[in-house]
């Protein structure tokens, strides 16, 4: 089992490495997906690789960069790769425009773009619950569809679709058992290593990940340990990027213990499955416009993040919640104050820790995880 | 709006201010809705102003009032009361005071503010998706109060094919609004009375587009900073008789001036370009450094885009509900699409003969500031004009230095200045 996480870790830590030799070793064809939405479904329908685009330090200069310092992580991090053409040996760029940042970074994409590399702005409807999101989401997926298959000289069936369905809900499936198996004993493998499991299966074919996630449930079944008295909190947000193993590992050094998250390489990515039976794609229609955990990118979605986390926090018998908001994500800023006074008001207690494109002093950040620990000890005795 | 000491160098227009009137009428409107017995509105975003007019709706449009309040009693307190519920101050500086202005109602403390310039809770609550910013505004501040929402979806379009798509999907949208309005209202709308009013905000925005071309005179007789004072009339007031008598006034006064050659400032050297919103707080103050170095902004995406700026001819009285539509679905293509925009700002730089470009990078407005960057050096690329980047923000001045501004003005019109010898 060590074996199976410390690969998974290894693809989570330097994803363009594992992904450049993927490509020399299959020779098959990769799309870069913007975050947070793209039915990646689709694409391996239509024969390519999906991959969800990372920050990364791998090979990033910090020179002068096209997008300003006030931009958040994921951004800047792509938006410098993209100038330094560190992402041609990619097929194409879909951008499911997701904030007006991702919007302008994929407009970036499109102007950089080599000839004959596929971009799409796959333009996702924001406020949800319009009556006429439905048929403008249902022509803009044709479309989708419509481009891959004129650009690639493919043909995706509705068959092919049900099977790349199945194969994606086979590994969200899987990823939410190894979550059960946390709930139940959260010693079992630490929050970095379950997001960094999930981020590997947005880098690489869900079929081997599934491979892998599969003994690693067999290990994680098997495997002693206790979480003590550690205390048992859930963990929020990280939209759109990796929170880093170092804010993850020091939230659970300073004393609690993870026993469910909504981030986006977590619980954001896996929650939602597509129905097998009927149109696939007016599948992918129902699952945007019912998201099952509310999005700040989002709005009028009739349900909103503060009750799902009162949710999740009971499912969980969690103590408390932190929010980890990236620094710069003026969605999440905005939406926040509303989800943490409605955990107020069910006297659920958070606190927020602001996440940046380079860490500032992890010291301090341990501190006030410390100090919160020690307030949701005192609510429980 | 917010703006500091008026310039001394730069000739002002009388009829611009005749826009203080017209805004402290319209706050008197909304202020007096209940007692009125109108229906009233908070509206966020480029929302159709239009159809709420034609449904004798008031509405007050939230991130105009944050900064009008602000001009008058100080941002600090407004911004404190967005920080104090959860707004960070990376937040878009216009959300910050929009926020701080509902904060301020769920408190019931108003000692802040006078109380000629307080407006009404709303009824209901609209926004645009333009700027996403201001839809999360909205959307916090509607989940709070508990009254109807309506929020109008503008998609982004990725090339101009998209356009008509995109059009026909907000026009279905702004028809769900219009029954939305007949719900709250409880009697149908009315077409006819939307016809009539989309005459008037026709001809009010040809009137404004003819002095906004007046302007590729030399010397110009406007500058940006007229323009942007100007917006009132074709903002809260558009479709109104005094929106198409103000700009009746103002072509007037403005062809005086081309006719007697009387530039904005009075020794025109350098024409500019200015990118974005205005730095409001820093109006006068810019205009007359610029103006003491020969220089002045002549054009602007904003100005010269929104508010039916574009092809304001075009806008047709059999279809007024689908010329809003294509008004909105403008306004993202040409600010969202860094390639439109582009096309824009070259556009506006051959027909105004623009020597340099000045982009404001606005610190909290994200949306604006992205590909500014790709934006200058297209530009230099395809006309051999250069461009400056200045920081700041339009309404919060803990990211602006005046000192560090005005250098890199200086330094901007010497290059300038060396590239003519």
């Amino acid at each position: 089992m060590e074996q199976v996480l410390s690969k998974l870790r290894g693809i989570a830590d330097q994803p363009y490495e594992y992904l450049r030799q993927w490509k020399q070793e299959n020779g098959r064809k990769i799309i870069g997906c913007m975050p947070m939405y793209v039915p990646e479904e689709l694409i391996h329908a239509a024969g390519m690789l999906p991959v969800v685009l990372q920050k990364t330090d791998e090979e990033i200069e910090q020179g002068p960069s096209n997008v300003q310092s006030y931009f958040c992580g994921i951004v800047r991090c792509i938006g410098e790769m993209i100038q330094e053409h560190k992402l041609d040996w990619m097929d194409g760029i879909v951008s499911p425009d997701t904030c007006l940042a991702i919007r302008g970074l994929s407009n970036i994409a499109r102007m950089h773009k080599r000839e004959g590399e596929y971009h799409f702005d796959l333009v996702l409807p924001l406020s949800i619950k319009n009556k006429a999101a439905e048929p403008y989401l249902r022509a803009q997926l044709a479309k989708f569809k419509a481009t891959l298959e004129d650009h690639f000289g493919v043909k995706i069936e509705n068959e092919a679709l049900r099977r790349s369905i199945g194969v994606f809900n086979e590994n969200r499936a899987l990823l939410r058992q190894i979550y059960a198996l946390r709930r139940d004993n959260p010693a079992l493998i630490s929050a970095a290593d379950l997001s960094s499991v999930v981020l590997a299966s947005m880098v690489m074919p869900k079929e081997e990940h599934s491979v892998l996630a599969r003994e690693l449930i067999g290990g994680l079944q098997k495997k002693q340990a206790s979480a003590g008295d550690a205390v048992k909190i859930v963990l929020s947000g990280s939209l759109c990027e990796f929170p880093t193993r170092e804010i993850l590992d020091l939230i659970e050094e300073a004393g609690c213990t993870v026993v469910g998250d909504d981030l986006y390489t977590g619980g954001r990515y896996i929650n939602a499955d597509l129905a097998t039976d009927g149109d696939p794609m007016a599948a992918i229609v129902h699952r945007h416009l019912n998201m099952v955990i509310p999005c700040p990118t989002r709005f009028d979605q009739g349900r909103d993040l503060g009750s799902y986390l009162i949710d999740l926090v009971k499912a969980n018998r969690a103590e408390g919640v932190i929010f980890l908001i990236v620094k710069f994500c003026q969605p999440h800023d905005m939406h926040h104050p509303f989800a943490s006074d409605k955990l107020d008001d069910a006297g659920i207690p958070s606190m927020v820790i602001e996440t940046e494109y380079e860490m500032p002093s992890v010291g301090q950040v341990k501190t006030r995880v410390q100090a919160f620990l020690e307030m949701l000890r005192r609510n429980t005795q | 709006m917010t703006q500091d000491a008026i310039s001394s160098l730069v000739r002002r227009l009388d009829t611009a201010g005749q826009t203080k009137g017209l805004m402290k009428r319209y706050y008197t409107d909304l202020r007096n809705s209940r007692e009125e017995g109108k229906v009233m509105a908070w509206s966020y975003g480029p929302v159709p102003f239009e159809l709420m007019r034609a449904m004798d709706i008031r509405f007050a449009h939230l991130e105009s009032y944050g900064a009008y309040l602000a001009a008058r009693q100080g941002q600090a307190f407004l911004k404190e009361l967005a920080h104090r519920s959860g707004y960070s101050p990376d937040i878009c500086s216009y959300a910050r005071l929009t926020q701080g202005v509902h904060m301020m109602a769920q408190s019931g403390d108003t000692s802040e503010v006078r109380p000629e310039l307080l407006i009404p809770q709303p009824d209901f609550l609209v926004a645009v998706t333009s700027c996403h910013l201001m839809a999360n505004t909205y959307d916090f501040q509607q989940r709070q109060l508990q009254k109807p929402g309506f929020c109008i979806d503008v998609p982004f379009m990725n090339k101009w094919a998209d356009f008509e798509e995109a059009v026909a999907h907000v026009k279905r949208q702004l028809i769900d609004f219009i029954g939305f309005l007949e719900e709250i209202k409880g009697h149908s709308f009315d077409y006819d009375r939307l016809k009539e009013l989309m005459a008037k905000v026709k001809e009010a925005a040809m009137l404004r587009a003819y002095c906004i071309k007046m302007s590729q005179t030399h010397p110009a007789p406007m500058t940006i900073f007229d323009h942007f004072i100007c917006l009132g009339p074709m903002h809260v007031w558009r479709g109104t008789n005094e929106s198409v008598e103000f700009f009746k006034q103002l072509k007037a006064e403005v062809e005086y001036r081309v006719e007697n050659k009387i530039g904005a400032i009075p020794d025109e050297k350098y024409r500019l370009y200015w990118d974005n919103l205005p730095i409001w707080f820093k109006v006068g103050r810019l205009s007359d450094k610029l103006g003491s170095l020969g220089a002045n902004l002549i054009a602007g995406v904003y100005t010269h885009t929104y508010f039916y700026s574009h092809e304001p001819e075009k806008i047709d009285l059999d279809d007024p509900v689908g010329s809003i539509a294509r008004e909105l679905c403008w306004i993202t293509w040409a600010f969202s699409n860094v390639e439109a925009r582009t096309e824009r700002i070259q556009k506006l730089c051959e027909d105004f003969q623009i020597d340099g470009l000045v982009m404001h990078s606005s610190r909290t407005c994200q949306p604006m500031d992205i590909g500014q960057k790709d934006m200058v050096d297209a530009i230099e690329k395809r006309l051999g004009i250069p461009g400056v980047v200045i920081d700041g923000d339009p309404t919060d001045p803990s990211y602006y230095s005046d000192a560090q501004t005005e250098t890199r003005l200086e330094a901007f019109i010497e290059l300038l200045a060396s590239r003519r010898r």
